[in-house]
């Protein structure tokens, strides 16, 4: 396959010197085009399933809200298995993020710098492939980790169950540490070099170069690494509904249990049936929701950073 | 030099996590040592299952806790899915309290009586233990025949011998013999249902399997709503629920019947003082009515 493949790139290569015109040289390839169906096949699969989700996520979920009522859906504060206020759960997935965010980018983006920059080279070689590990480690295992060490230890410094919203942000503040560090380190060692050195030149130390010049000119990189962060965070399933009490309540304080979009949807699927399982299904249109105004928001800093 | 760095940082990586697996020995350790002064002014944390859980609706019935589509459970309750998630809960937090099968019970946690009765066989059978359930399995429509004799089997004096190894109660004292060991059987059979009611069942399905080889038993653990749905539906050909149908789905299931007895133990962290709840008190607490451990522990 693949000699062959490097048969047809240097057959078409050679073609192309003989016939400047690259199109006619194309157009006449039948293996040429047979590959671009296969490619164009792929393409249309990964887009295929996506419709496909979002067909069934949303045909399954709209009518639901709206027989419901979409105000009480989204702003009812009870949950059970009769009533479907979503508030609680939106409420909890929103701080649970903001917390784990709010404690896992900075630690994040320093770690970033200081492997940008300051790192010594044999320190690098380690860290780079254990912040690698920290991303491949299976979210159970994490939910797992945290249920054994993270609650006992909130448990006997602030009392309460244990399980709670403190837990779930210390968790995922821990989670989104791979995806922070490794996009905002590719975001700080793709600013020309010259920045830096023109910094220097001109009298500052490398210090002030790196968080005045360096770091800014990365900004948008460091702003997308956080957006996606923040998607890992509010769609962490598995490992959060280990430790965060589950309670489907309004949020009470940061020792008290919580519950999460996505946990609601897992804690209850295998039992629902009728309007509690469309409610569920409802909860993943929320979800979906948010993930689209997430990636929206990644793709306008995107696109910034292009310009 | 740098094949050296990777072996180096190798080595690290694995020295950390021993560590990290020595620190947790050390805190269980700790733990332990702590249950010796049981601070009586400190919160129940109750522990629940989650909404629609079959363990969860049965203990609400037989405390009384039932009411109609929703129970009166503490909705602030810690809920965990699973009887697992509930015992490792409960196992490592010295003020919880929560409810399990009794075939669950192990040395990490208390079982604590209810009435002055213990959660033990005998009380259970003779009906002196209240907190009790049928684990049912339920025929939606015709079964096939090689389904049909798996169905003899788990109510033969083997299959409701296997029921009383795995830690629960036979539901039928005496059981016929199973006679089906020479007929030439092959096929699938699809199980569906309560995650309480699937270590019963599949202890049975693997006895079963190993006298008849051609034969595959699938069992799934989705939960009793699923198990009787997919028994009506005709998706699995045995459905399970470790709860009592309803009216709406006895009229459209051709038979339910109890393979097995179990009781619900309400539990403890080992070191709890606590011994015995009266019925009345085992309902306050997980309609979240009781706030201390010392309003539990004075009388």
């Amino acid at each position: 396959m693949d000699n062959l493949r490097q048969g047809t790139i240097k057959e078409a290569k050679a073609k192309a010197n003989r016939q400047p015109p690259f199109k006619k040289a194309a157009k006449g390839n039948l293996a040429e085009k047979i590959m671009h169906g296969v490619f164009l096949l792929a393409a249309f699969t990964s887009i295929f399933s996506l419709v496909l989700i979002v067909i069934f996520i949303f045909t399954n979920g709209l009518p639901m809200m709206v027989e419901y009522g979409l105000a009480d859906f989204i702003f009812g504060q009870t949950w059970n298995q009769t009533t479907f206020g979503l508030l609680p759960m939106i409420l909890g997935s929103v701080l649970v993020t903001l917390g784990a965010v709010s404690i896992g980018v900075p630690i994040g983006v320093m770690t970033a710098i200081f492997m940008a920059e300051f790192c010594p080279k044999k320190l690098y070689a380690f860290l780079k492939p254990a912040v690698n590990l920290m991303a491949g480690i299976p979210s159970i295992v994490y939910g797992f980790f945290a249920l054994r060490i993270i609650v006992p230890q909130i448990r006997q410094l602030f009392g309460g169950p244990g399980n709670s919203m403190l837990a779930a942000i210390m968790l995922l503040s821990i989670m989104i540490l791979p995806t922070v560090i490794s996009l905002s380190e590719s975001a700080i060692r793709s600013v020309p070099r010259s920045y830096f050195s023109g910094s220097v030149a001109l009298g500052a130390s490398p210090e002030r170069s790196i968080f005045s010049v360096l770091v800014p000119a990365a900004k948008s990189g460091i702003f997308s690494s956080i957006v996606l962060g923040v998607g890992r965070a509010i769609g962490e399933t598995m490992a959060v509904v280990m430790v965060a009490g589950n309670q489907p309540l309004m949020p009470r304080g940061l020792t008290q249990g919580i519950r999460t979009l996505t946990t609601n949807i897992v804690m209850e699927m295998a039992y629902a049936s009728g309007q509690h399982r469309d409610a569920l299904v409802a909860t993943g249109v929320v979800l979906f929701i948010f993930i689209m105004i997430i990636n929206t928001t990644f793709l306008i800093m995107k696109s910034k950073e292009a310009k | 030099m740098k094949r050296n760095l990777k072996m180096l940082s190798v080595i690290g990586l694995a020295a950390t996590t021993l560590i990290a697996c020595a620190d947790t020995e050390s805190e269980g350790a700790q733990n332990g040592e702590a249950g010796g002064d049981f601070d009586t002014s400190s919160n129940v944390h109750v522990v629940t299952r989650e909404m629609g859980s079959g363990t969860r609706d049965a203990f609400a019935e037989m405390t009384g806790l039932d009411d109609g589509d929703n129970d009166l459970i503490d909705p602030g309750a810690t809920a965990q899915q699973g009887t697992n998630a509930v015992n490792s809960t409960v196992a490592d937090d010295l003020y919880a309290i929560g409810y399990t099968s009794i075939g669950a019970v192990d040395d990490s946690l208390k079982a604590i009586s209810a009435d002055g009765v213990d959660a033990t066989e005998e009380n259970i059978l003779d009906g002196d233990y209240e907190i009790a359930r049928n684990f049912n399995v339920i025929i939606g429509e015709e079964l096939s025949e090689v389904a049909d004799d798996f169905w003899t089997f788990m109510f033969s004096e083997e299959g409701q011998a296997i029921v009383a190894e795995v830690g629960y109660i036979s539901a039928e004292t005496d059981a016929p013999a199973y006679e089906g060991h020479d007929l030439d059987l092959s096929g699938s059979i699809d199980v569906n249902g309560s995650t309480s009611v699937f270590p019963v069942v599949e202890a049975i399905a693997e006895a079963y399997m190993e006298i008849h080889p051609d034969v595959q038993i699938a069992t799934h653990s989705t939960g009793s709503g699923a198990g009787v749905t997919s028994a009506i539906e005709g998706t699995s050909d045995i459905g399970m629920a470790s709860r009592e149908l309803n009216d709406d789905e006895l009229g459209e299931v051709t038979e339910s019947r109890a393979v097995a007895v179990d009781g619900i133990a309400v539990v403890t962290h080992p070191d709890n003082p606590l011994d015995n709840l009266t019925m009345e008190q085992i309902a306050d607490i997980f309609r979240g009515d009781v706030s201390t451990w010392d309003e539990l522990l004075d009388n």
